[in-house]
Protein backbone atom coordinates (compact mmCIF):
# COMPACT_ATOMS: atom_id res chain seq x y z
CA UNK A 1 0.00 0.00 0.00
CA UNK A 2 1.49 3.35 -0.95
CA UNK A 3 1.17 6.47 1.13
CA UNK A 4 -1.63 8.06 -0.86
CA UNK A 5 -3.70 4.89 -0.76
CA UNK A 6 -3.19 4.63 2.96
CA UNK A 7 -4.18 8.23 3.51
CA UNK A 8 -7.38 7.92 1.50
CA UNK A 9 -8.39 4.67 3.13
CA UNK A 10 -7.51 5.90 6.59
CA UNK A 11 -9.51 9.10 6.19
CA UNK A 12 -12.46 7.15 4.90
CA UNK A 13 -12.32 4.74 7.82
CA UNK A 14 -11.85 7.41 10.48
CA UNK A 15 -14.67 9.48 9.02
CA UNK A 16 -16.95 6.72 10.18
CA UNK A 17 -15.97 7.31 13.78
CA UNK A 18 -18.58 9.78 14.89
CA UNK A 19 -19.89 10.49 18.33
CA UNK A 20 -23.49 9.47 18.61
CA UNK A 21 -26.24 12.05 18.84
CA UNK A 22 -26.65 11.56 22.56
CA UNK A 23 -23.04 12.30 23.38
CA UNK A 24 -23.56 16.03 23.21
CA UNK A 25 -26.44 15.82 25.67
CA UNK A 26 -24.52 13.59 28.03
CA UNK A 27 -21.50 15.84 27.95
CA UNK A 28 -23.62 18.95 28.43
CA UNK A 29 -25.25 17.39 31.45
CA UNK A 30 -21.94 16.42 32.95
CA UNK A 31 -20.40 19.73 32.10
CA UNK A 32 -23.28 21.51 33.78
CA UNK A 33 -22.56 19.54 36.92
CA UNK A 34 -18.97 20.66 36.68
CA UNK A 35 -20.06 24.25 36.19
CA UNK A 36 -21.37 24.44 39.73
CA UNK A 37 -19.14 26.82 41.70
CA UNK A 38 -17.80 24.12 43.91
CA UNK A 39 -14.31 22.87 43.89
CA UNK A 40 -14.02 19.81 41.83
CA UNK A 41 -12.23 16.91 43.47
CA UNK A 42 -8.96 16.27 41.80
CA UNK A 43 -9.03 13.04 39.90
CA UNK A 44 -6.00 11.42 38.50
CA UNK A 45 -8.06 10.94 35.38
CA UNK A 46 -7.75 14.59 34.63
CA UNK A 47 -4.06 14.89 34.96
CA UNK A 48 -2.61 15.31 31.52
CA UNK A 49 0.81 13.99 30.88
CA UNK A 50 4.12 15.58 30.89
CA UNK A 51 4.39 19.30 30.85
CA UNK A 52 7.57 20.71 32.05
CA UNK A 53 8.14 24.22 33.11
CA UNK A 54 11.83 23.71 33.36
CA UNK A 55 12.34 22.53 29.82
CA UNK A 56 11.01 25.78 28.53
CA UNK A 57 13.06 27.73 30.96
CA UNK A 58 16.27 26.84 29.18
CA UNK A 59 15.05 27.47 25.73
CA UNK A 60 14.29 23.99 24.55
CA UNK A 61 11.33 25.31 22.67
CA UNK A 62 11.79 27.12 19.40
CA UNK A 63 10.35 30.62 19.07
CA UNK A 64 7.58 29.28 16.93
CA UNK A 65 6.46 27.19 19.85
CA UNK A 66 6.25 30.25 22.02
CA UNK A 67 4.28 32.06 19.42
CA UNK A 68 2.02 29.08 19.02
CA UNK A 69 1.32 28.87 22.68
CA UNK A 70 0.68 32.50 23.31
CA UNK A 71 4.07 33.89 24.13
CA UNK A 72 5.24 36.75 21.99
CA UNK A 73 8.84 36.46 22.95
CA UNK A 74 10.82 33.90 24.79
CA UNK A 75 11.43 34.74 28.43
CA UNK A 76 14.89 36.08 28.99
CA UNK A 77 15.88 33.26 31.25
CA UNK A 78 15.17 30.81 28.49
CA UNK A 79 18.27 31.60 26.58
CA UNK A 80 21.71 30.52 27.46
CA UNK A 81 23.72 33.67 27.56
CA UNK A 82 27.19 34.45 26.39
CA UNK A 83 28.68 35.54 29.61
CA UNK A 84 30.86 38.28 28.20
CA UNK A 85 30.68 40.30 31.39
CA UNK A 86 32.42 37.71 33.46
CA UNK A 87 35.22 37.44 31.00
CA UNK A 88 35.51 41.18 30.50
CA UNK A 89 35.64 40.44 26.82
CA UNK A 90 33.88 42.48 24.20
CA UNK A 91 31.31 40.59 22.30
CA UNK A 92 31.10 41.74 18.72
CA UNK A 93 28.03 43.91 18.41
CA UNK A 94 25.34 42.82 16.03
CA UNK A 95 26.58 39.28 15.89
CA UNK A 96 25.99 36.33 18.04
CA UNK A 97 29.49 35.05 17.59
CA UNK A 98 31.36 35.35 20.80
CA UNK A 99 34.97 35.91 20.04
CA UNK A 100 36.50 38.62 22.12
CA UNK A 101 38.99 41.18 20.93
CA UNK A 102 41.74 38.84 21.95
CA UNK A 103 40.10 35.96 20.11
CA UNK A 104 39.46 34.22 23.37
CA UNK A 105 36.31 32.19 23.25
CA UNK A 106 33.73 33.14 25.82
CA UNK A 107 32.15 29.88 26.90
CA UNK A 108 28.46 29.43 26.46
CA UNK A 109 27.01 28.61 29.84
CA UNK A 110 23.95 26.42 29.74
CA UNK A 111 22.34 26.73 33.14
CA UNK A 112 21.29 23.69 35.04
CA UNK A 113 17.64 22.95 34.63
CA UNK A 114 16.13 24.18 37.82
CA UNK A 115 13.31 22.28 39.33
CA UNK A 116 10.03 24.09 39.03
CA UNK A 117 8.84 26.69 41.45
CA UNK A 118 5.25 26.95 42.50
CA UNK A 119 4.67 29.65 39.94
CA UNK A 120 1.91 28.10 37.92
CA UNK A 121 1.86 31.01 35.55
CA UNK A 122 5.15 30.11 34.00
CA UNK A 123 4.82 28.87 30.45
CA UNK A 124 5.02 25.14 30.20
CA UNK A 125 6.69 23.10 27.56
CA UNK A 126 6.76 19.37 27.24
CA UNK A 127 9.57 17.03 26.48
CA UNK A 128 10.57 13.55 27.60
CA UNK A 129 12.72 13.68 30.70
CA UNK A 130 14.07 11.61 33.54
CA UNK A 131 15.41 12.91 36.85
CA UNK A 132 18.59 11.13 37.86
CA UNK A 133 21.00 12.15 40.62
CA UNK A 134 19.12 15.41 40.94
CA UNK A 135 19.73 16.28 37.30
CA UNK A 136 17.25 16.47 34.49
CA UNK A 137 18.06 14.30 31.46
CA UNK A 138 16.04 15.12 28.38
CA UNK A 139 15.15 13.15 25.28
CA UNK A 140 18.26 12.74 23.18
CA UNK A 141 18.70 13.69 19.54
CA UNK A 142 20.61 10.44 19.22
CA UNK A 143 18.54 7.35 18.61
CA UNK A 144 19.07 3.64 18.66
CA UNK A 145 17.00 0.96 17.01
CA UNK A 146 15.30 -1.49 19.29
CA UNK A 147 17.37 -4.34 17.91
CA UNK A 148 20.60 -2.61 18.85
CA UNK A 149 19.54 -1.28 22.21
CA UNK A 150 20.40 -4.35 24.24
CA UNK A 151 24.08 -4.10 23.36
CA UNK A 152 24.12 -0.53 24.62
CA UNK A 153 22.35 -1.33 27.83
CA UNK A 154 24.63 -1.08 30.84
CA UNK A 155 24.04 -1.21 34.55
CA UNK A 156 20.51 -0.86 35.81
CA UNK A 157 19.98 2.37 37.70
CA UNK A 158 16.37 1.88 38.68
CA UNK A 159 12.86 2.29 37.45
CA UNK A 160 11.18 5.55 36.63
CA UNK A 161 8.06 6.44 38.48
CA UNK A 162 6.47 8.78 35.99
CA UNK A 163 4.33 11.33 37.68
CA UNK A 164 5.69 14.58 36.33
CA UNK A 165 3.03 16.55 34.60
CA UNK A 166 2.16 20.14 33.96
CA UNK A 167 0.95 20.69 37.50
CA UNK A 168 3.97 19.18 39.17
CA UNK A 169 5.74 21.13 41.83
CA UNK A 170 9.27 20.79 43.09
CA UNK A 171 8.34 17.94 45.38
CA UNK A 172 7.29 15.83 42.42
CA UNK A 173 10.76 15.94 40.89
CA UNK A 174 12.07 13.05 42.92
CA UNK A 175 14.82 10.69 41.90
CA UNK A 176 13.82 8.81 38.74
CA UNK A 177 10.63 10.76 38.37
CA UNK A 178 9.89 11.18 34.70
CA UNK A 179 7.45 12.14 32.05
CA UNK A 180 7.79 8.79 30.31
CA UNK A 181 5.73 6.64 32.61
CA UNK A 182 7.30 3.55 34.13
CA UNK A 183 10.48 2.31 32.48
CA UNK A 184 13.73 0.71 33.53
CA UNK A 185 16.69 3.07 33.39
CA UNK A 186 20.24 1.97 32.60
CA UNK A 187 23.66 3.40 32.01
CA UNK A 188 24.72 3.37 28.37
CA UNK A 189 27.80 1.38 27.47
CA UNK A 190 30.54 3.66 26.20
CA UNK A 191 29.03 6.85 27.61
CA UNK A 192 29.43 8.66 30.88
CA UNK A 193 26.26 8.42 32.93
CA UNK A 194 26.81 12.04 33.88
CA UNK A 195 25.88 12.74 30.28
CA UNK A 196 23.71 9.91 28.99
CA UNK A 197 21.34 7.29 30.34
CA UNK A 198 18.74 5.16 28.62
CA UNK A 199 15.34 3.65 29.17
CA UNK A 200 14.85 0.07 28.12
CA UNK A 201 11.60 -1.80 28.50
CA UNK A 202 10.19 -4.91 26.93
CA UNK A 203 6.44 -5.20 26.58
CA UNK A 204 4.98 -8.28 24.94
CA UNK A 205 8.35 -8.99 23.39
CA UNK A 206 8.66 -5.52 21.89
CA UNK A 207 11.61 -3.42 22.96
CA UNK A 208 11.18 0.26 23.77
CA UNK A 209 14.47 2.05 24.21
CA UNK A 210 15.32 5.69 24.33
CA UNK A 211 18.40 7.72 25.12
CA UNK A 212 18.36 10.70 27.46
CA UNK A 213 21.13 13.31 27.66
CA UNK A 214 21.99 15.80 30.33
CA UNK A 215 22.74 18.84 28.23
CA UNK A 216 22.24 21.46 30.90
CA UNK A 217 24.45 22.71 33.69
CA UNK A 218 27.41 22.76 31.38
CA UNK A 219 29.95 25.18 29.98
CA UNK A 220 30.73 24.92 26.28
CA UNK A 221 33.95 26.39 24.98
CA UNK A 222 34.13 24.38 21.78
CA UNK A 223 32.34 21.61 19.96
CA UNK A 224 34.27 19.09 21.98
CA UNK A 225 32.38 20.01 25.12
CA UNK A 226 29.10 18.80 23.65
CA UNK A 227 29.69 17.00 20.37
CA UNK A 228 32.68 15.25 21.89
CA UNK A 229 30.39 13.52 24.36
CA UNK A 230 28.63 11.81 21.46
CA UNK A 231 31.76 9.81 20.56
CA UNK A 232 31.48 10.67 16.89
CA UNK A 233 35.10 11.20 15.94
CA UNK A 234 36.64 8.03 14.56
CA UNK A 235 33.47 6.04 15.10
CA UNK A 236 31.30 6.83 12.08
CA UNK A 237 30.50 3.71 10.11
CA UNK A 238 27.83 5.12 7.82
CA UNK A 239 26.28 8.46 7.06
CA UNK A 240 23.21 9.75 5.33
CA UNK A 241 21.74 13.14 4.67
CA UNK A 242 18.30 14.54 4.06
CA UNK A 243 17.06 17.68 2.38
CA UNK A 244 14.94 20.19 4.23
CA UNK A 245 11.96 19.43 2.02
CA UNK A 246 12.13 15.73 2.75
CA UNK A 247 12.69 16.31 6.44
CA UNK A 248 9.97 18.92 6.82
CA UNK A 249 7.40 16.76 5.12
CA UNK A 250 8.46 13.58 6.82
CA UNK A 251 9.28 11.90 3.54
CA UNK A 252 12.32 10.08 4.88
CA UNK A 253 14.21 10.44 1.62
CA UNK A 254 17.63 9.74 3.01
CA UNK A 255 20.60 9.78 0.71
CA UNK A 256 23.94 8.18 1.19
CA UNK A 257 26.80 10.32 2.37
CA UNK A 258 30.26 8.80 2.00
CA UNK A 259 32.02 8.40 5.33
CA UNK A 260 35.17 9.75 3.75
CA UNK A 261 37.87 12.31 4.34
CA UNK A 262 35.50 15.21 3.72
CA UNK A 263 33.21 14.02 6.47
CA UNK A 264 36.12 13.36 8.79
CA UNK A 265 37.43 16.86 8.19
CA UNK A 266 34.01 18.28 8.97
CA UNK A 267 33.76 16.33 12.21
CA UNK A 268 37.22 17.42 13.20
CA UNK A 269 36.23 21.04 12.53
CA UNK A 270 32.97 20.55 14.44
CA UNK A 271 34.91 19.48 17.52
CA UNK A 272 36.89 22.71 17.27
CA UNK A 273 33.88 24.85 16.38
CA UNK A 274 32.98 28.06 18.15
CA UNK A 275 29.86 27.85 20.30
CA UNK A 276 27.17 30.44 19.80
CA UNK A 277 24.44 30.72 22.38
CA UNK A 278 20.96 30.58 21.03
CA UNK A 279 18.76 33.62 21.16
CA UNK A 280 15.34 34.37 19.80
CA UNK A 281 16.87 36.62 17.14
CA UNK A 282 19.34 33.98 16.02
CA UNK A 283 16.71 31.27 15.93
CA UNK A 284 14.35 33.45 13.98
CA UNK A 285 17.11 34.10 11.48
CA UNK A 286 18.15 30.48 11.17
CA UNK A 287 14.74 28.83 11.29
CA UNK A 288 13.16 31.49 9.10
CA UNK A 289 15.02 30.06 6.13
CA UNK A 290 14.95 26.67 4.60
CA UNK A 291 18.62 26.26 3.77
CA UNK A 292 18.94 23.44 6.22
CA UNK A 293 20.15 19.91 5.72
CA UNK A 294 20.19 17.06 8.13
CA UNK A 295 22.95 14.53 8.46
CA UNK A 296 22.62 11.20 10.22
CA UNK A 297 25.77 9.57 11.46
CA UNK A 298 25.66 5.90 12.37
CA UNK A 299 28.37 5.06 14.87
CA UNK A 300 30.09 1.79 15.62
CA UNK A 301 27.78 1.21 18.57
CA UNK A 302 24.78 1.60 16.17
CA UNK A 303 23.62 4.85 17.71
CA UNK A 304 22.44 7.40 15.14
CA UNK A 305 23.39 11.00 15.71
CA UNK A 306 21.36 13.64 13.95
CA UNK A 307 22.89 17.04 13.27
CA UNK A 308 21.23 20.00 11.60
CA UNK A 309 23.34 22.10 9.25
CA UNK A 310 22.43 25.72 8.53
CA UNK A 311 23.96 26.56 5.19
CA UNK A 312 24.05 30.32 5.01
CA UNK A 313 25.38 30.76 8.51
CA UNK A 314 27.67 27.76 8.43
CA UNK A 315 26.34 26.54 11.73
CA UNK A 316 25.48 23.17 13.21
CA UNK A 317 23.07 22.24 15.98
CA UNK A 318 22.60 19.06 17.95
CA UNK A 319 19.05 18.47 19.13
CA UNK A 320 17.49 21.28 21.11
CA UNK A 321 20.57 22.13 23.12
CA UNK A 322 20.52 25.94 23.22
CA UNK A 323 23.80 26.37 21.43
CA UNK A 324 24.91 26.43 17.80
CA UNK A 325 28.37 25.67 16.51
CA UNK A 326 30.05 27.88 13.97
CA UNK A 327 32.24 25.53 11.98
CA UNK A 328 35.35 26.54 10.05
CA UNK A 329 34.03 27.59 6.67
CA UNK A 330 36.25 25.46 4.47
CA UNK A 331 35.29 22.21 6.16
CA UNK A 332 31.64 23.21 6.43
CA UNK A 333 31.27 24.30 2.82
CA UNK A 334 33.01 21.23 1.47
CA UNK A 335 30.54 18.99 3.24
CA UNK A 336 27.56 21.25 2.51
CA UNK A 337 28.32 21.33 -1.19
CA UNK A 338 28.55 17.56 -1.29
CA UNK A 339 25.00 17.31 0.02
CA UNK A 340 23.18 17.73 -3.23
CA UNK A 341 21.15 15.49 -5.43
CA UNK B 1 -5.14 25.23 40.96
CA UNK B 2 -8.80 24.44 41.10
CA UNK B 3 -10.83 27.10 39.44
CA UNK B 4 -14.42 27.97 39.25
CA UNK B 5 -15.69 27.03 35.86
CA UNK B 6 -16.91 30.16 34.24
CA UNK B 7 -17.02 29.73 30.49
CA UNK B 8 -20.24 31.03 28.98
CA UNK B 9 -22.52 28.20 27.94
CA UNK B 10 -22.78 29.45 24.36
CA UNK B 11 -19.06 29.25 24.03
CA UNK B 12 -19.09 25.71 25.37
CA UNK B 13 -21.67 24.77 22.78
CA UNK B 14 -19.67 26.40 20.04
CA UNK B 15 -16.50 24.67 21.09
CA UNK B 16 -18.30 21.38 21.27
CA UNK B 17 -19.87 21.76 17.86
CA UNK B 18 -16.57 22.77 16.32
CA UNK B 19 -14.22 20.25 17.86
CA UNK B 20 -16.18 17.31 19.24
CA UNK B 21 -15.73 15.14 16.17
CA UNK B 22 -12.02 15.85 15.93
CA UNK B 23 -11.41 15.15 19.60
CA UNK B 24 -13.59 12.08 19.68
CA UNK B 25 -11.75 10.57 16.72
CA UNK B 26 -8.39 11.21 18.30
CA UNK B 27 -9.59 9.53 21.47
CA UNK B 28 -10.98 6.61 19.50
CA UNK B 29 -7.67 6.11 17.75
CA UNK B 30 -5.94 6.04 21.11
CA UNK B 31 -8.40 4.23 23.34
CA UNK B 32 -10.28 2.10 20.83
CA UNK B 33 -13.64 2.13 22.54
CA UNK B 34 -16.55 4.50 22.16
CA UNK B 35 -17.41 5.01 25.80
CA UNK B 36 -13.78 5.63 26.71
CA UNK B 37 -13.39 8.05 23.85
CA UNK B 38 -16.51 9.88 24.92
CA UNK B 39 -15.25 10.18 28.47
CA UNK B 40 -11.89 11.47 27.29
CA UNK B 41 -13.64 14.01 25.09
CA UNK B 42 -15.72 15.14 28.00
CA UNK B 43 -12.69 15.41 30.25
CA UNK B 44 -10.99 17.55 27.64
CA UNK B 45 -13.87 20.00 27.51
CA UNK B 46 -13.94 20.16 31.28
CA UNK B 47 -10.24 20.81 31.34
CA UNK B 48 -10.71 23.60 28.82
CA UNK B 49 -13.30 25.19 31.08
CA UNK B 50 -11.22 24.76 34.19
CA UNK B 51 -8.08 26.22 32.77
CA UNK B 52 -9.84 28.87 30.69
CA UNK B 53 -6.80 29.39 28.51
CA UNK B 54 -6.67 32.33 26.16
CA UNK B 55 -5.88 31.61 22.54
CA UNK B 56 -4.43 33.62 19.73
CA UNK B 57 -6.82 32.20 17.18
CA UNK B 58 -8.90 29.17 16.28
CA UNK B 59 -5.91 27.14 15.15
CA UNK B 60 -4.21 27.77 18.47
CA UNK B 61 -7.33 26.65 20.28
CA UNK B 62 -7.65 23.53 18.17
CA UNK B 63 -4.01 22.66 18.72
CA UNK B 64 -4.40 23.08 22.47
CA UNK B 65 -7.43 20.81 22.60
CA UNK B 66 -5.68 18.17 20.49
CA UNK B 67 -2.66 18.29 22.73
CA UNK B 68 -4.74 17.94 25.86
CA UNK B 69 -6.80 15.00 24.64
CA UNK B 70 -3.75 13.26 23.19
CA UNK B 71 -1.87 13.59 26.43
CA UNK B 72 -4.92 12.59 28.41
CA UNK B 73 -5.33 9.40 26.37
CA UNK B 74 -1.63 8.60 26.65
CA UNK B 75 -1.77 9.19 30.36
CA UNK B 76 -4.68 6.79 30.70
CA UNK B 77 -2.94 4.14 28.65
CA UNK B 78 0.31 4.61 30.52
CA UNK B 79 -1.45 3.97 33.78
CA UNK B 80 -2.82 0.74 32.45
CA UNK B 81 -6.30 2.15 32.61
CA UNK B 82 -8.60 -0.35 30.96
CA UNK B 83 -5.54 -1.80 29.35
CA UNK B 84 -7.04 -5.24 29.27
CA UNK B 85 -10.13 -4.07 27.45
CA UNK B 86 -8.18 -2.04 24.96
CA UNK B 87 -6.34 -5.06 23.71
CA UNK B 88 -7.73 -6.06 20.42
CA UNK B 89 -9.90 -9.11 20.39
CA UNK B 90 -11.27 -8.52 23.85
CA UNK B 91 -13.60 -5.71 22.90
CA UNK B 92 -15.26 -4.26 19.89
CA UNK B 93 -12.92 -1.38 19.20
CA UNK B 94 -15.09 0.26 16.61
CA UNK B 95 -17.26 -1.14 13.91
CA UNK B 96 -16.56 -0.05 10.37
CA UNK B 97 -18.76 -0.31 7.35
CA UNK B 98 -16.63 -2.92 5.65
CA UNK B 99 -13.95 -5.45 6.60
CA UNK B 100 -11.18 -3.55 4.81
CA UNK B 101 -11.77 -0.41 6.83
CA UNK B 102 -12.07 -2.51 9.97
CA UNK B 103 -8.74 -4.18 9.28
CA UNK B 104 -7.06 -0.86 8.61
CA UNK B 105 -8.30 0.71 11.81
CA UNK B 106 -7.30 -2.34 13.81
CA UNK B 107 -3.86 -2.14 12.25
CA UNK B 108 -3.49 1.49 13.29
CA UNK B 109 -4.80 0.68 16.76
CA UNK B 110 -2.14 -1.99 17.07
CA UNK B 111 0.63 0.61 16.74
CA UNK B 112 2.46 1.75 19.86
CA UNK B 113 0.59 4.79 21.08
CA UNK B 114 3.30 7.33 20.38
CA UNK B 115 3.31 6.35 16.70
CA UNK B 116 -0.48 6.31 16.57
CA UNK B 117 -0.75 9.98 17.62
CA UNK B 118 1.65 11.16 14.96
CA UNK B 119 0.20 8.97 12.22
CA UNK B 120 -3.30 10.23 12.95
CA UNK B 121 -2.37 13.90 13.04
CA UNK B 122 -0.32 13.58 9.87
CA UNK B 123 -2.62 11.45 7.74
CA UNK B 124 -6.03 12.41 9.04
CA UNK B 125 -5.71 15.94 10.32
CA UNK B 126 -3.17 16.85 7.60
CA UNK B 127 -0.80 18.55 9.98
CA UNK B 128 2.82 19.00 8.93
CA UNK B 129 5.84 17.85 10.88
CA UNK B 130 6.39 21.22 12.49
CA UNK B 131 2.74 21.58 13.47
CA UNK B 132 2.72 18.15 15.06
CA UNK B 133 5.93 18.98 16.87
CA UNK B 134 4.28 22.05 18.34
CA UNK B 135 1.01 20.36 19.16
CA UNK B 136 2.56 17.38 20.89
CA UNK B 137 5.49 19.44 22.15
CA UNK B 138 8.08 17.01 21.04
CA UNK B 139 10.99 17.69 18.75
CA UNK B 140 10.53 17.69 15.00
CA UNK B 141 13.03 14.88 14.72
CA UNK B 142 10.96 12.83 17.15
CA UNK B 143 7.88 13.43 15.01
CA UNK B 144 9.75 12.33 11.93
CA UNK B 145 11.10 9.26 13.60
CA UNK B 146 7.70 8.25 14.92
CA UNK B 147 6.11 8.83 11.56
CA UNK B 148 8.73 6.78 9.85
CA UNK B 149 8.45 3.91 12.30
CA UNK B 150 4.69 4.10 12.12
CA UNK B 151 4.88 3.75 8.38
CA UNK B 152 7.21 0.81 8.68
CA UNK B 153 4.85 -0.97 11.03
CA UNK B 154 1.89 -0.17 8.82
CA UNK B 155 3.87 -1.24 5.78
CA UNK B 156 3.12 2.02 4.07
CA UNK B 157 5.60 2.57 1.31
CA UNK B 158 6.98 5.85 0.10
CA UNK B 159 8.46 6.02 -3.35
CA UNK B 160 12.19 6.55 -3.25
CA UNK B 161 12.38 6.11 0.48
CA UNK B 162 15.49 4.69 2.04
CA UNK B 163 15.45 3.44 5.55
CA UNK B 164 17.89 5.11 7.95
Amino acid sequence: MNEQQFKQRYKKAVDQMKPDDQMKKRIEQNVNVQRQPTKRPRKSLYIVAASIVVAASIGLAAPTVWQQWGGTTAPAKETALNNGEVNQGKVTKGETAIKTENSNIVPVEIPKIELPSDDKNVKASMIGLVVYHGNVYTESATTVDAADALALRGEKLGKTTGGIHELSGKDDYKELASTIGTADIYTVNGYDSDFRIMSYTEIDGQVYAQLFDKTNGMSISSGTDLIGKLNIEGHVTAAQWESFDSWNNGLGQLQQLPADESLNRFIEALYKATPVATSSELEERLYGKEDRKMIYLTLKDKTKVQLVLFGEEGMVRYGHVPVFFEVEQGAFQQLWNSLSK
Amino acid sequence: MQQTISQPSDEVTNIYDTYADTLFRIAMVHLGRREDAEEATQDTFIKWMEKAPSFNDAEHQKAWLIRVITNHCKSLLRKGWRKREVKLGTVEPVMMDNPEDQALIELVLSLPVKYRSVVHLYYYEDYGIRDISQILEISESAVKMRLQRGRQLLKVELEGEEQP
